[in-house]
């Protein structure tokens, strides 16, 4: 035995970058391509804007914010018992306005990744709208694509998963419900420098 | 920082025109290595101004609100939100007056001696043995009043961590803490600390640099590091606007004698590619080790309360070494840790969705859980994108891959020992382990990309410090081999990961090349 490395490591995968959200082969180029050719045809934004209702976006469009509504409504816990719920915590509007601060290339990351959520199905042959499926038919979709899904959609599903999961805990309404007691030390207000994510979008 | 040194900071929301600066030393850069270089050239007399790109968060001004989104947003580099490019390491840094100690957990290591053997050894990097860092390193924890926490300031995790690791016969130890008695176990370390206990640069380095006569501009962010004849003679930088982190249209320009770069391990390379620093060995940007970090789940039948308390006041280094047998990859290669978890940062790791994810989240106070860092064989990189942003490549190759998989059974076999229930995979399929004997469950964990996340808060390697300027960027007195009088204070220079937390082999580096500095200068 000895504590000696050896020889350096096989070369590491290569793998599909982030910013290549969208280069997902021919086919699947393609079918996205139509994808969002009929999606944008089909016009919707009534639909979408009815996902998260009164919202006013910075950094995301209407439909973009409508699809992050959605899955939100899925991955973060139904409202009931001490659950708000991420459409009462306005997790999809939290996550709007942190991208404001952030890079163009992560927010356009992000928009792809929004866009790969909606249409999707296109890759697998079942061409309904993620925004369009039943609940029970949604989880299934984000289970297929979290579990089995390609690269590419394992990385929309777990980065956009995060910051659901991340927005929707950072909110104190949602601590009841997990037993914590919170910080110790209260909330300036008005805080040393407007803070950078304000704590409740309407309060 | 007390009133007396506040008159030798500047924030963004006084500086009212662009200006110019003519000093001694210019350091880019607030965090450990900054601030320990920054002291020793003030006190020998040096006109030092400290560039910081993050903003001055202070106790006293009630800004360490303990909310896991406004602190992310406060003093991590990329807002708790960047990434490598392909989304497999989650980069924590820093991203404030301070830097990275603002949000470390104070673990405090020497850089253990047969690694400094080994850049010695293998990289020609001279004056930085142990003999030659003991004074130093000696002078970092006393500064730091290092010392390990007694045993009845050991959290839930920490006594629980202590006990399965006795029932599995896996040594452990007290680890080292960088803390005062003003410390009250809050557990809102990486947060930052609201009772200055934790003895981050902001109460330690950076004031007594100020109290010795350095400046410090906050909310300026170093564009360029401005390079003449060969020769680096300051920076050109342009403040930002705190509340929107945009420039907020004045500028700086520093003129120096000399220039360090103390970006920290993931920022320091991007400068010195955007200043067009010359690179003939072409190993600027490259050789990114990290200390990616698995991290397993338990669940016990009693309150763990992952978010109090010390993070880790013990923590074993049985496994710090690789072993091989003839070339085989046997086990270790990383340290083991119990874990510590603010609840919002834990929802986001445990795995699934739905009603699923919010029974375990329910669960949450009874979670505990371990984390490795991995001692990585691997590397990655950094380049820039057509804005000049960083992007930075790195996934995990196949060594590291099994060194992964190891600690991920020593993390569950502690866990399992503690007598957690059951082990919570944070995998996709979210794998759950309640006996020893499904350890080999672990073998076939899905890691790839997109589907594990590791955070990675220890970064080195991208201007890696040699003798010979065809396979290293800096020398052992931290000169860019191919640029006079430019400097490189953090852990970029170490040639490979430390293979323990860096924190005070960095301060004990930065009094080392301060030294030098102060010989060079005259
Ligand atoms: C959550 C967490 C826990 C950790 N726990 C431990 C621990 O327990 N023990 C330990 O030893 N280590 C720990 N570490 C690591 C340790 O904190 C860092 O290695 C160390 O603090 C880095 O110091 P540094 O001076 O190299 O860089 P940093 O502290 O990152 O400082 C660099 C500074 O430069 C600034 N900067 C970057 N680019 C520019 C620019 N262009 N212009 C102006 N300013 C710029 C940054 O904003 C930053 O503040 C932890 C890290 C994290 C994130």
């Amino acid at each position: 035995m000895s504590s000696a490395p050896p020889r350096p490591p096989v070369a590491a995968r290569h793998p599909l970058a982030r910013r290549r959200f969208l280069a997902v082969g021919a086919i699947g180029g393609a079918a996205l391509a139509a994808g969002g050719w009929l999606a944008a045809r089909g016009g919707g934004e009534a639909h979408y804007a009815s996902l998260c209702p009164a919202a006013r976006p910075v950094v995301l469009d209407v439909k973009e914010l409508g699809v992050l509504a959605a899955f939100c409504a899925r991955v973060c816990p139904e409202p009931g018992g001490a659950h708000p719920g991420p459409a009462a915590v306005r997790v999809a509007e939290r996550i709007d306005r942190e991208l404001s601060f952030h890079t163009a290339k992560l927010r356009a990351d992000v928009k792809a990744a929004i866009f790969l959520l909606e249409h999707g199905g296109w890759l697998h042959a079942a061409p309904t709208r993620f925004t369009r499926l039943g609940g029970p038919e949604q989880d299934a979709y984000l289970r297929r694509m979290g579990v089995e899904g390609r690269e590419l959609e394992r990385q929309v599903f777990s980065n956009l998963r995060l910051l659901a999961l991340f927005f929707y805990y950072v909110d104190d309404r949602t601590w009841g419900a997990i037993r914590y007691n919170g910080p110790y030390v209260p909330r300036v207000a008005p805080p040393a420098d407007s803070r950078p994510r304000e704590g409740r979008l309407d309060g | 920082m007390d009133d007396a040194v506040m008159d030798r900071v500047l924030e963004a929301d006084r500086v009212l025109a662009s200006m110019r600066e003519e000093v001694d030393v210019v350091i880019v850069g607030s965090g450990c290595g900054a601030a320990v270089a920054g002291l020793d050239l003030a006190r020998a007399g040096k006109s030092v101004l400290m560039l910081e790109r993050g903003g001055l968060y202070l106790p006293r001004r009630r800004d360490f609100d303990q909310r896991e989104d406004d602190m992310f947003a406060r003093i991590d580099g990329g807002r708790g939100l960047h990434t490598t490019e392909n989304g497999q390491g989650a980069l924590t840094y820093g991203g404030c007056v301070g830097g990275a100690s603002v949000h470390y957990w104070a673990d405090t290591w020497r850089a253990p001696k047969d690694r400094l053997d080994r850049w010695e050894r293998e990289h020609g990097v001279e004056g930085h043995t142990e003999d030659h860092l003991r004074p130093w390193f000696e002078l970092v924890e006393q500064t730091l009043n290092a010392h390990p926490a007694p045993p009845r300031r050991r959290n839930a995790m920490n006594r629980l961590f202590v006990e399965g690791a006795e029932r599995a016969g896996i040594e452990w130890e007290p680890v080292v803490q960088a803390r005062d008695d003003r410390c009250i176990d809050s557990g809102y370390c990486m947060q930052g600390c609201a009772y200055d206990g934790k003895q981050s640069q902001l109460v330690t380095h950076l004031p007594a640099a100020l109290a010795s006569g350095a400046r410090l501009f906050a909310d300026c962010d170093v564009e360029r590091v401005l390079i003449e004849g060969g020769r680096a003679v300051g920076v050109a930088a342009r403040f930002l606007d705190r509340r929107t982190t945009r420039p907020n249209g004045h500028r700086l320009e520093v003129r120096a004698k000399v220039v360090i770069v103390a970006a920290g391990g993931f920022a320091t390379a991007p400068l010195l590619l955007r200043s067009n620093v010359p690179n003939p060995s072409g190993q600027l940007g490259r050789n990114l080790q990290m200390n990616p970090c698995p991290q397993l789940f338990g669940l016990f039948d009693r309150e763990v309360v992952l978010w109090r308390g010390i993070p880790a006041a013990v923590g074993s280094m049985k496994y710090r070494l690789h072993t091989f047998d003839r070339g085989r990859y046997v086990e270790g290669g990383y340290l083991l840790h119990p874990n510590q978890l603010p609840p919002a940062t834990l929802a986001a790791l445990l795995p699934g969705f739905g009603a699923e994810h919010r029974r375990l989240m329910e669960a949450a106070p009874r979670i505990g859980s371990a984390i490795a860092w991995i001692d990585d064989l691997g590397s990655g990189s950094v380049r820039l994108d057509g804005e000049g942003e960083p992007i930075w490549r790195w996934s995990l190759g196949a060594a590291d891959e099994l060194t992964v998989r190891d600690a991920l059974k020593k993390e569950a076999t502690v866990l399992l020992h503690a007598g957690a229930g059951e082990v919570i995979v944070p995998d996709p399929a979210g794998t759950r382990i309640s006996e020893l004997k499904e350890l080999s469950r672990l073998d076939t964990v899905d890691l790839r990309t997109g589907s594990m996340t590791f955070a990675c808060p220890h970064p080195a390697g991208m201007c890696r410090m040699g003798r010979d300027p065809s396979t290293s960027v800096v020398d052992s007195s931290h000169e860019v081999h191919a640029v006079r009088g430019l400097y490189v204070c953090d852990p970029s220079v170490f040639p490979t990961a430390v293979s323990v937390d860096p924190s005070e082999t960095i301060m004990a580096f930065s009094h080392v090349a301060a030294e030098g500095i102060l010989r060079r200068m005259g």
